[in-house]
């Protein structure tokens, strides 16, 4: 359905126009045409960093700390490997043993009776002595506060 | 009877077109190039028509591609065999752009003091000149239809656009396309067969 003042459109509107189209193709070929060629380069420049760097993610960009992490990890691993792994290095076992008592059954100084006993008699003279310490300090103590109690007087 | 609407203008096959889009998405510096080398001069032409200023356009130009690029590269953009509608339409909002800037910051001047700088919509944009006469007389035609009809002919003509993808791109029907085209084509013959008959 038309108007009346219009006349029916074709489905080719470009039909029967071939020399007005010629002419536009020809306007618009000649604009193209005025593209600076370098035009090209100068986006290819601007566009560089969106395309060669693609912006990294979170993660990706914490890799290198976390490499750096793990490599200094490793090596204060293997440090105190070498470290512990020397011979003559006291360490606990699996038994349980402190490092002393196996550096002490090392030296077999644990090794016999006798010296238990005298062990044991030297704790003895150690916690005589320490008790009769404890007396001397409480009897010095009484004479301060004796003395104390005289200039407060 | 061929249906003008079937025409691709676009010199490439759309799985050709999706295989470069896919390489330039994932950083390809040599398809990228590619796609700047076939798309460029196109949109370029086409900016160019509507803002009448080399340099403006030159410059538009290299921001719809930054646009396309980051767009692309990001993955805003999925490839559906809509790219060069996608791509006009940024060209042509940049253009809207560019003409609501100039708008706001032009001066009021006496358009006989701007002489040839004066553009026929007061924005100050120069026009292209043209050495053969016909082109001249072509391009002022065009100047003299309405923005409407103006724009159909340079998506058509300048971008290489066929009716479906600037129907898609105006978000007009096809038909009330065919017919503004015919209707604009029209006019251009009027006005060149009146400037022939009458060359003063």
């Amino acid at each position: 359905m038309t108007r009346s003042n219009d006349a029916p459109v074709p489905i080719d509107p470009e039909h029967g126009f071939e020399d007005i189209v010629a002419l536009l193709e020809a306007l618009a070929e000649s604009d193209r045409a005025k593209m600076p060629a370098e035009l090209v380069d100068r986006t290819m420049v601007r566009t560089q960093s969106l395309l060669g760097r693609p912006e990294p993610s979170p993660v990706v960009r914490r890799f290198p700390l976390m490499r750096i992490a793990a490599v200094l990890g490793v090596l204060v691993s293997l440090g105190a490997l070498l470290i512990v792994q020397r011979p003559g290095t006291p360490r606990a076992d699996a038994s349980g043993d402190s490092v002393l008592a196996r550096t002490a059954l090392d030296l077999d100084l644990l090794d016999g009776p006798d010296w238990v006993e005298d062990l044991d008699a030297e704790i003895a003279v150690l916690l005589a002595e320490s008790t009769m310490l404890d007396g001397e300090l409480d009897r010095e103590l009484a004479d301060f506060d004796l003395f104390h109690d005289e200039g407060a007087l | 009877m061929v249906l003008a609407t079937s025409d691709e203008p676009q010199s490439a096959g759309p799985e050709d077109v999706s295989s470069l889009l896919a390489r330039a998405s994932a950083g390809d510096g040599d398809a990228w190039r590619e796609v700047l080398e076939r798309y460029g001069p196109r949109v370029f032409a086409l900016v160019r028509s509507r803002c009448h200023s080399a340099e403006l356009a030159e410059e538009i130009t290299q921001s719809v591609f930054v646009t396309i690029a980051t767009k692309m590269t990001s993955g805003q953009y999925a490839e559906c065999g809509r790219f060069e509608s996608w791509l006009f339409r940024v060209a042509m909002n940049r253009v809207r752009d560019e003409a609501r800037r100039a708008r706001r910051q032009a001066v009021p001047v006496a358009p006989e003091a701007l002489g040839p700088l004066a553009g026929p919509d007061g924005t100050g944009m120069a026009r292209g000149s043209d050495t053969d006469p016909a082109l001249e007389r072509l391009r002022e035609a065009i100047g003299s239809l309405n923005p409407q009809d103006q724009e159909i002919i340079h998506l058509r003509h300048h971008a290489q656009l066929s009716f479906r993808q600037i129907a898609d791109l105006l978000d007009e029907p096809l038909g009330t396309l065919l017919a503004r085209h015919h209707r604009a084509l029209k006019k251009l013959r009027a006005m060149l067969s009146s400037d022939a008959e009458d060359p003063s």
